[in-house]
């Protein structure tokens, strides 16, 4: 089940909202803790409570462009400059759907609500470009300059998840929970030599470079979501999500060719630590045809201390990958104009502290301070069904690293930039 | 509707079947150099040590062994060799003790004592100067290999005597930690070093039989035969006729070192080359005393670590001189890549060497290469070059301090 649902991941690049890895955008702009609508399993489950029922159907497709330039090193002769150094270039895109259901009851002064649905909040599918100038006596530059840290990469973790709310009407608060099973896959190829340097022929004058592949390495998590709001008023809304973190130990494959050496294949395994994430938002109407939706989110990526493939035969180290994650703050601010009984239309903005300091930059994650702005309409079709469309533009601060941490090093000069669109149905039965 | 759904199903799991970049991206570069790994089977990794005389000599000592792994990596490693209690060294076959270390655990003599070593182990030397050391396991710390985890491995090396002072071989075995790696192939070559005091870049990593131009790569023209069979091979060029330097004094000397190799090919175009040399002395399997050369060419400009343009080895004759057969001989410089078939020959002075070369540059254009000349100067790789340095044999040159009981030519083997 988690690779038919996977194969619908064919996005680039990693974070798309807060956090890295995350491209969780259900809704469009009305992504936030204060969504009420389907998706409020991810977003709030406090909603799930409202009575009736509901479907929502989302899809989110994004477009990636991004770069790494690295400069030559001196003293090595120009064609080994020519195989490790210049620029790599990214830009492709790719979709990721989503679907998600509830029902709520009116139970006397309570409200009860159910919910479940099947999304992917986490994902990236990196595929750097082809070097096809690089020369051809060294058979490993084609695949770039990025390649001794990031040649392809894959990884999604698909969620299906229950939800369940409950809201006292009187006072106005409600809370929800949404268990989580997660299916994390992952799979990676870089280049590398025993010794990890960029070494591209050995003392002879022979093929010294070589491949490590980490393929279709799995791992299952249950987590939680849980949720609280309060309608103080008509008018007046506040809420607090929490999506709990956890460390994927993900198992599968290594095949590493070093140089001329015979193919090796061990059984791998790696971490990946995911952020808990603390979202505070309002909702408030000042005006009948305008609502303001501030939040504030805290992701906890300092848990991303460094990432370590190890050989699960004998638990040495295969692949060490620094990475000395800070805590992401992000602040963000949307804005619904009610023109017209059937239609709104939506703006949205925000500012993120990246995760990832400047020496633990490398070419297969790395997320800067960046912003993002965007806008949106929302059309009531009829009083059933409603049709969502977004646009975002999210771009990423351009960094350059001199003084790199990892092995080899990863110095050069990185941009980034994305596109998002979400289109959204939501059924009310 | 049921179709639809039905290709919309499909389409999804064909994106499912071949959407893994990460798996093509590994085959894709195992299919291009898949022919490299055929050619260097063909050709083997390390040439034949079956080509290097081995005789026996007593090897009691202190050695200095540069390794190249099969995988491309090098490594250092030191050893003291001594003969266990009641074995006479001058006889064969006998029992030694061997201890490794890491080159770099020991700096100087005294840390022979106080460092403990990687292996301790007893091999016996046959009748003709083979041997094998068996290591199982052979660990090596993190730093040896730049591994984030020590190594393990099973391994033998096979040792072969070339004489007094130097040996060489291959390793069989595997790495078992971190990862099961092939050891076959890997090769070495060990010097004495009774003080410690020699790096290991200073030697070659093979047998000095398999050292020559690399069959196809960068460095050589490929062997006929080298690509399985095909019929498209190209033909070895003629090796052309030697320049005459009879005029010019030499006589023969242990010139191992570094050397700046000031080049004039043609009359006209200037090549700086660093040569790092090995002059080896012993004795064959038939008795007769030989003098060799074991070389590496890189440009003057490469880095104390850079791979090697090509190797070599040559005879030296009992007045030093020597040539140097270099077919298929490649040098990418900052202006284009120069593909060359040189003939060097060369005479030893009492301070480097100097001499002629022949042949014919290939491309980027052809050029006969009749009045070239070079000069070597003695030079420490990395530190900056002289100004004006000679590129040709001097007008009257000195020969050399005549030799002495200590020097190489004076019957070094005690074993004779």
């Amino acid at each position: 089940m988690h690779r038919w649902l996977a194969a619908g991941v064919l996005l680039l690049g990693g974070a798309a909202n807060a956090n890295p890895f995350n491209i969780g955008r259900f809704g469009g702009l009305e992504g936030d803790p204060m969504n009420t609508g389907p998706f409020a399993i991810y977003w709030n489950p406090a909603a799930l409570s409202a009575p009736g029922g509901r479907i929502g159907l989302h899809g989110l497709g994004v477009l990636r462009q991004a770069s790494y330039d690295r400069p030559a090193e001196e003293g090595v002769p120009p064609d080994e400059a020519a195989a490790n150094s210049g620029l790599s270039t990214l830009s492709s895109g790719g979709v990721v759907p989503a679907l998600a259901g509830g029902y709520g009851w009116l139970l006397g002064d309570f409200e009860l609500g159910v919910a479940g649905g099947v999304y992917i909040a986490s994902a990236g599918n990196t595929d750097w470009e082809k070097d096809l100038a690089a020369p051809d006596q060294h058979p490993g530059a084609v695949d770039g300059p990025q390649r001794w840290h990031s040649m392809a990469t894959t990884m999604s973790i698909v969620s299906p998840s229950l939800g369940l709310a409950a809201k006292h009407r009187p006072t106005g608060l409600s809370l929800g929970v949404a268990p989580v099973l997660n299916f994390a896959r992952l799979s990676t190829v870089r280049a590398r030599t025993v010794d990890k340097r960029r070494r591209l022929n050995d003392e002879r004058g022979q093929l010294a470079e070589g491949r490590i592949l980490l393929e279709d390495a799995t791992d299952t998590a249950v987590t939680f979501v849980a949720g609280l709001r309060w309608d103080a008023t008509e008018n007046l809304a506040f809420a607090v999500t929490w999506h709990q973190g956890t460390e994927y130990q993900l198992e599968g494959d290594a095949f590493i060719t070093f140089g001329l050496a015979e193919e090796t294949i061990e059984p791998a395994r790696i971490n990946l630590p995911v952020a808990d994430v603390l979202r505070v938002g309002a909702a408030v109407s000042p005006l009948d045809w305008l609502t303001l939706r501030p939040s504030l989110e805290w992701g906890r990526w300092s848990v991303m201390d460094r990432q370590i493939a190890i050989n699960r035969r004998d638990k040495s180290e295969l692949i060490r990958i620094e990475r000395d994650f800070s805590d992401t703050f992000a602040f963000l601010l949307r804005g619904d104009f009610h023109v017209l009984p059937w239609l709104d239309l939506q703006v949205g903005g925000g500012y993120e502290l990246g995760a990832t300091p400047q020496e633990a930059h490398e070419p297969g994650l790395a997320e800067s301070d960046h912003w993002h702005a965007g806008a949106g309409a929302a059309f009531a079709i009829t009083d059933n069904l409603r049709l969502m469309g977004s646009f975002v533009w999210q771009q990423f601060a351009d960094v350059t690293v001199t003084d790199s941490s990892q092995k080899p090093d990863a110095n050069g000069t990185y941009t980034d930039q994305r596109q998002f669109f979400t289109l959204d149905l939501e059924v009310r039965l | 509707m049921r179709r639809r759904g039905a290709w919309a199903l499909g389409g999804l799991l064909a994106l499912g079947a071949c959407a893994n970049p990460a798996r093509d991206d590994y085959d894709d570069f195992r299919e291009r150099t898949a022919g490299r790994r055929v050619a260097t089977d063909a050709g083997g990794l390390g040439g034949s040590d079956a080509q290097a005389p081995s005789s026996y000599h007593d090897v009691s000592g202190r050695w200095l062994v540069r390794v190249l792994l099969a995988s491309g990596t090098p490594l250092g490693l030191r050893l003291d060799i001594a003969p266990v209690a009641g074995e006479d060294p001058a006889e064969a076959p006998t029992t030694v003790r061997i201890r490794i270390w890491l080159d770099r655990q020991v700096s100087d003599v005294g840390q022979f004592d106080t460092v403990t070593p990687l292996k301790d182990a007893e091999a016996t030397i046959a009748e003709d100067g083979t041997f094998e050391l068996v290591a199982e396991p052979l660990e090596l710390p993190p730093e040896a290999l730049g591994s984030d985890d020590w190594v393990r491995a099973d391994v033998v090396l096979n040792f072969r005597t070339l004489g007094t002072d130097e040996m060489c071989g291959t390793i069989d075995g595997r790495a078992t930690s971190p990862i099961m790696l092939d050891l076959t192939g890997s090769t070495f070559f060990a010097r004495r070093d009774e003080e410690a005091a020699m790096m290991r870049d200073a030697l070659p990593f093979e047998c000095p039989a398999a050292v020559g131009p690399r069959p196809g790569g960068d460095g050589g023209v490929p062997d006929a035969g080298s690509d399985g069979g095909g019929g498209d091979a190209a033909p070895l060029p003629e090796r052309p006729a030697a320049p005459d330097l009879s005029d010019v004094p030499s006589r023969r000397r242990d010139i191992s070192g570094h050397y700046l190799m000031q080049t004039r090919l043609a009359g006209a175009l200037s090549l700086p080359l660093w040569a790092s040399l090995l002059y080896v002395e012993g004795t064959g399997e038939g008795g007769e005393r030989f003098a060799r050369l074991d070389g590496i060419l890189r440009r003057a400009t490469d880095p104390v670590d850079a791979p090697p343009l090509t190797t070599f080895t040559a005879d030296v004759d009992a007045e030093g001189r020597f040539e140097i057969w270099l077919p298929g001989f490649s040098i990418t410089t900052n202006v284009a890549t120069v593909e060359a078939d040189i003939l060097l020959v060369g005479a030893t002075l009492a301070e480097g060497f100097c001499g002629a070369a022949a042949g014919q540059v290939r491309r980027p254009l052809m050029l006969d290469l009749a009045r070239s000349t070079f000069f070597a100067t003695p030079w420490v790789p990395g530190t900056p070059q002289p100004e004006s340095p000679p590129n040709a044999c001097p007008a009257d040159p000195e020969p050399g301090p005549e030799p002495d009981a200590g020097a190489p030519d004076a019957g070094v083997d005690a074993a004779d």
